[in-house]
């Protein structure tokens, strides 16, 4: 019946830039009985279907099928369809809860799936160069690490391209914040999959965190002695429980972030070289970092929050318990300026 | 020195589809935001690389 439908050549009268009032006037017609009308609508939006099966199911028949169904259910299903949504969206709801739907029939564990297709990529399978596998590799770990919302909507909105409110229909979700919070952790998730690392080297330690509402460091130094990595975690949980809250105007914070790096200058000896990790570089540090060679600043990695990278260098050198990372997040989190120089 | 608050960026609503000429003019003066809007861009381009292209059977 599908090929029925849709076997035929794009009509020119329906192929004006498929959105909005068009695709309203294409299942008006293919209500009306044209077959035409729904060949176009097929026509338009059979890739986006297929990549929303394929993406889910990860499954070549499955997906196929999947697609086929969701087409054959929406040209049952016509009369059902209303203009206050898109119509891509409306055929992508088919298509996802048709979806859901065969995985939960079949108790299909994605990760399956997966494994079969990595393990014939590690063989070459596909053809991939040695550098680029291992980032296909590493990208399609990734995909298939992240929670199921989280993947469906980086599904919908970076690889589809469905605006943020369309996706959160698709996804039945309420509030598309919901839905925009859920991409902003899958695009954080993600993006090292696809980067070069751009870590601070592995090693490092903290000698000090510097935090205000308009800009935040971290200091990090490599080659430190265990006792003296021990001691500062333990100065830097003493002054988060002695922190007291001030803000300072937004004016003084360059003149308190020189500060901030004096007072570490003074306390690193002076043979190591020191890194400066920063949300943003202030430009009114230049003159200082000319003056200390031994320094470098740098910007966190463009994947992770500048409190990401906080997290992770603390996990490398001095772990944390949960307990103490989230009261090390609160502290970094709160629009106050804190400031530890490696003294409690 | 210019400041600006954490929350105040617009990579998120430049990947979202924000066009406007404030969120162009942020873009054009924040390396945070431009930076973090080229590295998305390439996680969705490796993404997209990877999709099969459509089966015979459904090519009609």
């Amino acid at each position: 019946m599908l090929g029925r439908i849709v076997n035929r050549q794009r009509v020119d009268v329906w192929t004006d830039a498929g959105h909005g009032d068009a695709d309203d006037r294409l299942v008006a017609a293919a209500r009306l009985g044209d077959p035409e009308a729904f060949a176009v609508i097929y026509q338009r939006y059979k890739l986006d279907v297929w990549h929303l099966a394929w993406f889910t199911l990860r499954d070549h028949h499955d997906a196929e099928d999947v697609t086929q169904d969701t087409f054959l259910k929406a040209h049952r299903a016509l009369g059902q369809y209303h203009r206050d949504g898109s119509l891509r969206a409306w055929l992508l709801t088919i298509c996802r809860n048709a979806c859901r739907d065969r995985l939960r029939a079949a108790q299909r564990h994605d990760l399956v799936a997966l494994d079969e297709e990595l393990a014939a990529l590690a063989a070459g399978g596909e053809g991939a160069g040695g550098a680029d596998r291992e980032r296909h590799l590493d990208f399609h770990r990734a995909l298939a690490a992240l929670p199921e919302d989280e993947r469906e909507a980086f599904l919908l909105v970076d690889v589809l391209g469905c605006h943020s409110d369309e996706a959160a229909r698709i996804a039945g979700v309420r509030a598309p914040s919901t839905l925009r919070s859920r991409l902003a952790r899958a695009r954080r998730a993600l993006g090292p999959a696809v980067m070069e690392p751009e870590h601070p080297g592995v090693g490092t330690e903290v000698w000090g965190l510097f935090h205000s509402p308009f800009l935040s460091a971290m200091v990090v130094c490599e080659h430190a002695a265990r006792d003296e990595v021990l001691d500062r975690r333990q100065a830097l949980l003493a002054s988060l429980a002695a922190r007291s809250g001030a803000g300072r105007a937004a004016g003084a914070v360059e003149a308190d972030l020189v500060a901030f790096l004096d007072a570490l200058d003074r306390r690193i000896p002076g043979d190591r070289p020191v890194l400066a990790v920063v949300d943003e570089r202030p430009p009114g540090a230049a003159p200082w970092l000319a003056g200390h060679p031994r320094w470098r600043m740098q910007r966190a990695p463009t994947h992770a929050s500048w409190i990401g990278e906080v997290d992770a260098v603390l996990t490398r050198s001095a772990p944390c318990t949960d307990q103490e990372r989230n009261r090390l997040r609160a502290v970094l989190q709160a629009d106050a300026a804190f400031v530890w120089t490696g003294r409690a | 020195m210019r400041l600006r608050r954490h929350r105040g960026h617009y990579w998120q609503a430049v990947l979202d589809g924000d066009r406007s000429p404030q969120a162009a003019a942020h873009l054009e003066r924040c390396g945070a935001c431009r930076t973090r809007v080229e590295a998305i861009g390439e996680v969705t381009r490796a993404a997209r690389a990877q999709a099969p292209p459509l089966p015979p059977g459904l090519d009609a």
